[in-house]
């Protein structure tokens, strides 16, 4: 017996004893890796990029960066329709310029943006500090990394003005980024930095322009987003750069590499890669990039604007959601044999499949569903309501379909054109006029005729002259050519009228300046004491 | 033993009763054992080690005492405790020594459980009172004591009431009494036993049958690693045993057994009747923002157990720690509250057969009522003859289809479920089992959804090497096969046409296009899905006494759960159809494996016969793994495979995939920790504990991984103050007080490093490559949760044991709270990040009370009562880095709500709180009014802004109670049990999407007809209703039949409904809801309907 006790002593020593010694809390890691571990091999090392370029995805993204640069503008409104599309407000708040800093799409716009910023500081830091790393990648890579934070700053810059200026990944502990104390002078360094960055590595980027670099932030990418920086100079710092403007155009217009697609759809189309005039875009693929509702390319071209039975008209998988269309004003503004008004769907919808009449399902149920131009009652034209972007109609409004509506999987396949040649041709007009006091010369007419020629049949086709185009007419152009690319915004803060414009619904006359930028998103100033809400907000 | 202090009180005839009763307790110095074993026979299993020369027998006694549970129960007069003996016994068992000790005397003794009774002979001198109170003439009366079962109760006291007048009954439960005429009743009394008093009249043979009591003076409760007398806690720990479970079906969750029975501890059936989900749980408020805020479930000494590895029939008990002192042992995953069960076990020499069963069946607690065909089509009528403009234009919207269909009955049925539980228990002196088979079939209320569900359970405990060691195996298995059902097919059941029919006249389903239309017996009949689980829940206890008083014990226990599940939708389900997808099937698999090993020292002894001490330390080690893997395809040409042939699919071998559909995963982590405890008390009186648990896990930042999580508590057992001597009604009285920290680690794994994951695709020189990115804001300093807990509390056994009372106040206070913050990007990577900051805190006070106004042979009547209130405040989210002064939350949603939040989460405020639009009235033509800020201004939709918007409620409870009403009347009991939650409001999105008649084409409440609404749906305060209710939840008749068979012990039969019904003014279907979470109160447009419940069943003993 004292044997055995003498036994269970032992043991309960070995279990009181070894046990202790099982402290070690490191984490076991199975399917996700190690930092250290990672970029060992030139694949690994290449897939580290891979997050800048989605984070573009991100960027254009309708529920964030797209909607602030249309739906506050004279071309697309998302009303309320009946039961549908209030949403707190925030639509309504865009079309009327009412939006406050909690409207969440300027958080998701802010968000995206910086986004990109961080992701290519981040990964600028990450390639300096790997040995392993072939020179001349890293050298292109670093660079182009800077060019696409240039990218992203240009948003900011466009959005929201003064922001701070994050330069390097390797923050001290509890850094917050500070933006200046004066919004112009702020506004001004951020332009300054972008500049700057941009000057210093379009060099150093990939001179090609084939499916090497597609979907890249190559020298003819760098070179558009220079010349979209310095047509919006004078907005931005107070300084013009008309000619620097004119500089980078031709750069990308001598090159040879860009022509006007014969056929303005073209570039939109589900396999716009081979656009031959879209300068840099971002490459969507209907099985691999963007995940259901809230990724850009089922949301915007398709989801938004079409009517719940979107899938019917087009025959596809997915339903519409009724959102978005042209206000009545811009789809009024075309010349009606204008080529590209093809891209806003209007009149009786059929079924694809069958031919059948499609109808109404909510609000106009069971009217044919019939898309018009102006916000009236079809039963009753004279019923005494007054219909605009808060109590539309589910049939109401011209529906976007520029681009071709071949949605799989997914989501669709086509790419998103960010940077065009037509929109750099008439971008160069538009330096050129500024230049001459707002007067055309021949070469701007010839630019923006080049565009204008396109879309119209040869027999409709009615050239410019330096006498009919006037600035005002530059505006209207760059609608009709540019309509729903996210750039109407941007353009009508540069004629002045993004404050103050009147058009159909909305007469702001007395409105403030304010308005042009939009303010810092209220969890953004909760989040980081050293930011100073814009002017005005 | 106080021998002068006796013999005084003896010189004082008047104490002698009340002496008698506070001796017992007196005697009750129990060392608290730690032990995680319920114990069989315990005279079978103690073990008492004396070495005493020339002591009196009162010292041996009291040694005997001290170093066991065992108490002695016998008549001063009878026995001579001055006698020297002298006695060498090395860990012997008590019945062992018993016959030494009284060797040669006239005392007999008889050991019943804990209790050790002795006695002398002869019987009729078994009085307690002297000659001076005999007198001459005197009625002799006698009788019999017995408990309900029929055993004889002996040890009783039989007193003739209000003098001290007595006797003790014997072995057999029988006395003798000499009572003087006119004496008017006699009082029976027995520790653990209800007191009686029955008159005497002109009776001589007065038989009692006692029962025993609710509030049992030896129960013993089961503590983080041991179990403790009852008087002895010093920690606010609630019990509830297995007789007072609620009664009824149990279709979700074992917690059902105990809603509404323990104050602090909130119980919420949020999904209705689904028999595939589980309940929401909250011990004292809201315990955190985003960490876990599910209890730390402990089945059987197990930490982290699975619930669904038992079956209800087999728990014995459930404990819940409530406050910070106790839970603070298991320390780290304490914050949201510890709920302890202890399964059933066999007991030695008793074998005993269970079998019970029960079937029940539901129907609506409150069918919407929505319009229907008639209703509809005059709709249409007045929609075009209404002086609205609105309304006329959408009268053509209304559309006639021509059937009469009511949507809810066609997704509804009678569902009929039924359990049976068979359990067989016993065993011999050194071995006991426990085995158990549960099947639960149950039927949902919506069609197709259901829950089939087996368990199987075997608990072996042998004692070896005399006892000194002893081993315990459990091992239980559970398999189910559960149907969840889409909750959506209620919401297109409450807004479809009623003129649409539900199929087409060629048997297809009818459908039709539009927004967010689909059949809702289609959602439910061309779906398959399938939920199987397997979980096993084995382990082993082994526990061995090195010397008396010093244990050793060491637990291996394994907790696997394997989850295969499949998923199709027919090829000509709607959604398909719609999606071009041809049909669509996944399979997915999960396992999760948890091991722990613990193993932990324990000493116990008493010194100098009244300083108690007990010392615990121990180690714990637990990892948890969880790995899944799935597949999806597409593009069936047949239904007929369902789920079960993947690769017939076209979509995957065509080439289209997408991203998502194949994955596999794997995540792992660790816990480790350090814990020890200290219990003293002197003399019963001043009770003492503290505890200490350091745990590291693996989920934290690199120095911050450990955790300390200190705890001491101390009580005061008032009553048995020498001044409390006089105070006749109160049997006892202890405050406690106590304070404890406990943590929160429930986040996911490896947020404190830097990792890559898969990060989207690029297209790279024309090829499509993959990224990897940082997965997360990597957060170094990373740390744990912690609570700190206040508690102080009042035990209160009063008038007999006729009341007994409890009350607690605490304030809790986490700081460090796991949130997921608004990180500024950059310098962070992602705008989100875990990390700790804020600080929240819960005030509350729990009060319960356990009353038998009525006790009669015949008529019983036990009231049970709890109620508690809680302050929750949510004090900061912001430190010098992070500030979140509010966050928006919870979207109300389509149509036309996406980017409405209803709830703001605020600094300074309370969890919960509805922010929005103050309704202020109607314009004539039925448009929203709302007030502006400063509320002396009406503004139309139109004209009200952000600013004006302001907290329009809470969702979160302030307030719980239950009260249980017990009757017992001869063989039949009845059961009334009321459950009521207070103090907080709900958001009615029934009412704001269907009562409102602009909602058209889709169907609406009735109530929207008569609705001054005439507008598209806003969210404010119009819709926030009060959500306080009072359920009875629970009536329930029993008879039990009186058997005198052989075979068959107990037989009873019961009739039972629950959630019969609701009193309250609020309008939805349902006021019990979610109460987790940091949107309590939102009650959403997708649900399982709430269901009440009609039981009959059976129990029989053999």
């Amino acid at each position: 017996m004292n044997k055995l006790i003498k036994t269970i002593y032992v043991l309960a020593a070995i279990i009181i004893f070894s046990a202790p010694s099982c402290t070690k809390l490191d984490e076991t890691i199975y399917d996700k890796v190690l930092t250290s571990d990672f970029y060992k091999t030139q694949d690994e090392i290449i897939a580290a990029l891979v997050p800048a370029y989605g984070d573009l995805r991100t960027l254009i993204d309708l529920r964030g960066t797209h909607s602030l640069g249309e739906f506050s503008t004279d071309e697309v409104i998302l009303p309320t329709r009946g039961r549908h599309w209030y949403d707190g407000g925030n639509f309504q708040r865009f079309s009327e310029h009412t939006w406050t800093s909690e409207v969440a799409y300027l958080n998701n716009g802010w968000n995206a943006q910086f986004q990109l910023v961080n992701r290519s500081n981040m990964l600028i830091y990450q390639f300096s500090k790997l040995d392993n790393m072939d020179a001349t990648l890293k050298e292109s890579f670093t660079a182009e990394l800077k060019c696409l934070r240039a990218l992203g700053y240009f948003y900011l810059l466009d959005n929201f003005g003064n922001v701070p200026i994050v330069d390097r990944f390797d923050v001290p502990a509890g850094y917050l980024p500070a933006n200046n104390v004066d919004f112009t002078t702020g506004r001004k360094e951020v332009f300054n930095f972008v500049e700057s960055d941009l000057i210093s590595n379009v060099d150093k980027v990939s001179a090609d322009n084939n499916s090497s670099t597609y979907g890249r932030m190559n020298k003819w990418a760098a070179y558009a987003l220079l010349t979209k920086l310095y047509i919006n100079a004078q907005v931005w710092t107070g300084t013009a750069k008309w000619d620097e403007a004119i500089t980078y155009a031709d750069k990308i217009i001598g090159s040879g590499n860009f022509i006007l697609e014969p056929n303005y759809f073209a570039n939109f189309v589900s396999q716009n890669q081979n656009s031959k005039e879209n300068i840099f875009a971002v490459p969507y693929d209907e099985y691999r990039t963007g995940n259901g509702w809230g990724s850009y390319n089922t949301t915007i071209w398709y989801l938004v604007g079409q009517h719940f039975t979107g899938n019917k008209i087009f025959g596809v998988p997915a339903s519409g959601t009724s959102g978005s269309c042209a206000l009545p004003s811009h789809y009024r503004s075309y010349d009606p044999k204008d080529i590209r008004l093809k891209g806003w769907m209007i009149g009786q919808q059929y079924n694809k499949a069958t031919g059948q009449q499609i109808l109404c399902t909510e609000e106009s149920a069971p009217l044919p569903l019939e898309y018009t131009i102006d916000f009236i009652n079809r039963v009753n034209p004279n019923d005494g309501i007054v219909y605009d972007h808060k109590n539309a109609l589910e049939y109401m409004g011209a529906r976007f379909a520029k681009y071709e509506i071949n949605y799989q999987g997914n989501g669709m396949p086509n790419d998103y054109a960010m940077f065009r040649l037509a929109d750099i041709l008439l971008l160069k007009a538009e330096a050129l006029m500024r230049k001459n006091n707002g007067v055309a010369t021949q070469t701007a007419v010839d630019l923006v005729n080049q565009v204008r020629q396109r879309a119209f049949a040869p027999a409709d086709y009615v050239p410019l002259t330096t006498g009919t185009l006037t600035l005002d007419q530059l505006l209207k152009e760059r609608s009709w050519e540019l309509y729903f690319e996210g750039w109407r915004r941007q353009d009508l803060v540069r004629w002045g009228k993004f404050v103050r414009g009147t058009w159909e619904f909305f007469d702001r006359s007395g409105e403030s300046d304010t308005r042009n930028v939009y303010p810092i998103p209220q969890p953004q100033m909760n989040s980081n004491t050293n930011l100073k809400q814009n002017p005005g907000y | 033993m106080k021998k002068n202090f006796d013999s005084w009180v003896y010189s004082h005839p008047a104490l002698k009763k009340l002496i008698m009763e506070l001796k017992i307790a007196f005697f009750i110095i129990v060392i608290s054992v730690s032990n995680v074993f319920a114990t069989p026979t315990y005279s079978q299993v103690a073990k008492v080690s004396l070495n005493m020369e020339n002591k009196s027998l009162e010292q041996v006694m009291d040694e005997i005492e001290s170093q066991s549970e065992f108490y002695f129960i016998f008549n001063q007069k009878q026995i001579d405790v001055n006698r020297v003996v002298n006695i060498q016994e090395d860990n012997k068992l008590i019945t062992d020594i018993l016959p030494e000790l009284f060797k040669g005397t006239n005392v007999n003794y008889t050991v019943l459980d804990r209790k050790i009774l002795l006695t002398t002979d002869p019987l009729e001198n078994n009085l307690l009172a002297t000659a001076s109170v005999t007198e001459p003439q005197q009625n002799r009366i006698t009788g019999t004591a017995t408990d309900k079962n029929g055993a004889p109760v002996p040890g009783a006291n039989v007193v003739v009431t209000g003098t001290t007048q007595g006797v003790i009954t014997d072995f057999d439960g029988k006395y003798s009494i000499n009572v003087t005429p006119g004496s008017k009743s006699l009082t029976f009394s027995f520790i653990g036993m209800v007191p009686q008093e029955i008159a005497i009249g002109t009776l001589t043979q007065i038989n009692v049958t006692m029962a025993e009591s609710a509030i049992g003076l030896d129960e013993v409760v089961v503590v983080g690693y041991g179990t403790q007398r009852r008087e002895e806690v010093t920690s606010s720990i609630a019990t509830v045993v297995s007789k007072d479970f609620n009664r009824g079906a149990v279709s979700q969750s074992p917690l059902q057994l105990v809603q509404g029975k323990i104050a602090g501890l909130a119980i919420s059936r949020a999904s209705g009747g689904d028999p595939t989900a589980g309940v929401d749980m909250q011990l004292r408020g809201v315990s955190t923002v985003r960490g876990d805020a599910s209890p730390l479930v402990i089945i059987d000494g197990i930490p982290g157990g699975n619930m669904n590895t038992i079956s209800p029939e087999d728990i014995a008990s459930i404990n819940i720690l409530r406050d910070g002192s106790a839970a603070a042992i298991y320390g780290t995953r304490g914050n949201a509250g510890v709920v302890i069960i202890t399964t059933k076990k066999g007991t030695a020499g008793q074998q005993v057969i269970n079998y019970s069963s029960y079937v029940y069946t539901e129907r609506w607690l409150n069918k919407p009522e929505l319009v229907d065909a008639a209703g509809w089509i005059q709709m249409k009528l007045d929609f075009q003859n209404s002086s609205s403009a609105l309304l006329n234009s959408k009268a053509s919207s209304i559309v006639d289809y021509g059937a009469n269909t009511d949507w809810l009955d066609e997704i509804t049925r009678s569902p009929v479920s039924q359990v049976h539980n068979l359990s067989i228990s016993g065993g011999s002196e050194n071995t006991t089992y426990y085995g158990s088979v549960n099947y639960r079939d149950l039927q949902g209320f919506l069609k197709e959804s259901s829950n089939n569900i087996l368990n199987g359970r075997l608990t072996i405990t042998h004692y070896g090497f005399n006892k000194r060691l002893s081993v315990q195996m459990n091992l239980s298995n559970t398999f189910s096969k559960a149907i969840p059902v889409d909750y959506n097919a209620y919401r297109q059941a409450m807004q479809r046409n009623p003129t649409l029919p539900v199929y087409n006249l060629d048997g297809t389903f009818n459908e039709n296009a539009g927004y967010d239309t689909s059949n809702p017996v289609g959602m439910l009949l061309q779906y398959d899905r399938e939920q199987k689980n397997n979980e096993v829940l084995a382990s082993t206890q082994i526990s061995y006494e090195i010397v008396s008083g010093l244990k050793l014990s060491a637990t291996g226990a394994l907790q696997r759960s394997d989850q295969i599940t499949g998923y199709f939708q027919h090829r000509d389900a709607f959604a398909a159809v719609t999606a071009g997808t041809n049909g669509e099937a996944q399979r997915t698999a999960r396992e999760r494996l948890d091991r722990t090993f613990e193993s932990n020292l324990s000493y116990s002894k008493l010194f100098g016969g009244v300083h108690s001490l007990n010392v615990m330390a121990g180690y714990s080690y637990q990892d948890f793994t969880d790995e899944a893997f799935g597949a999806r395809n597409r593009d069936f040409i047949t239904n007929f495979f369902s789920f079960n042939n993947l690769g017939a699919g076209l979509q995957l071998p065509d080439g289209k995939y997408n991203t998502d559909d194949v994955y596999s995963n794997k995540q792992s982590s660790k816990l480790i920790a350090f814990y020890g405890r200290v219990n003293y008390n002197f003399d019963g009186k001043y009770l003492l504990s503290g505890s200490l648990r350091q745990e590291g896990s693996t989920r934290f930042g690199v120095n911050n991984k450990w955790g300390l999580f200190p705890a001491i508590s101390a009580g005061w057992t008032i009553s048995r103050e020498s001044f409390m001597a006089n105070v006749n009604f109160v049997d006892e009285l202890k405050l406690r007080v106590g304070f404890g920290m406990t943590g929160n680690q429930g986040i996911g794994n490896y947020l404190s490093q830097q990792i890559l994951g898969n990060s989207g695709v690029m297209l790279y020189n024309g090829k499509w490559i993959p990224g990897y990115a940082p997965a997360s804001n990597p957060n170094p300093d990373l740390r744990w949760e912690k609570k700190a807990e206040t508690n102080i509390g009042i035990d209160a056994i009063l008038f007999n044991n006729k009341l007994n009372l409890t009350l607690d106040i605490y304030q809790r206070t986490t700081r460090d709270l796991l949130y997921q913050y608004t990180v500024p990007v950059p310098p962070n990577l992602y705008n989100t990040m875990w990390t700790n900051i804020g600080e929240m805190t819960n005030k509350g006070i729990e009060f319960s009370a356990k009353v038998s106004p009525v006790k009669t042979n015949k008529f019983v009547w036990d009231l049970d009562f709890n109620v508690s209130y809680n302050v929750n405040k949510l004090v900061s989210l912001s430190n010098d880095t992070y500030q979140t002064k509010y966050q928006n939350l919870q979207n109300i949603g389509a149509p036309g709500l996406n980017d409405t939040p209803a709830f703001r989460l605020e600094e300074g405020q309370p969890i919960g709180n509805f922010y929005g639009y103050q309704f202020a009235g109607f314009t004539p033509e039925g448009a929203w009014l709302f007030w502006n800020a400063a509320h002396d201004q009406q503004l139309t939709f139109a004209q009200v802004k952000q600013e004006d918007k302001a907290i329009l409620g809470n969702g979160l409870p302030k307030s719980y109670m239950g009260l249980t009403n017990t009757f017992r009347y001869g063989n039949f009991d009845l059961t009334v049990f009321l459950r009521g939650v207070f103090g907080f409001q709900l958001l009615n999105t029934q009412r704001l999407f269907y009562e409102n008649r602009v909602m058209v084409p889709v169907n609406v409440l009735t109530s929207a007809l008569t609705s001054p609404v005439i507008a598209d749906p806003q969210y404010s305060d119009y819709y926030i209703e009060n959500g306080d209710f009072v359920k009875l939840d629970n009536l329930t008749l029993g008879y039990n039949v009186p058997f005198k068979g052989n075979v068959v012990k107990s037989l009873r039969f019961y009739a039972s409904g629950q959630n019969l019904l609701a009193i309250t003014g609020y309008k939805g279907q349902d006021p019990e809801i979610r109460i987790n979470g940091l949107t309590p109160g939102m009650d959403y447009r997708w649900q399982y309907p709430s269901v009440k419940t009609f039981t009959l069943g059976v129990n029989v003993q053999f």
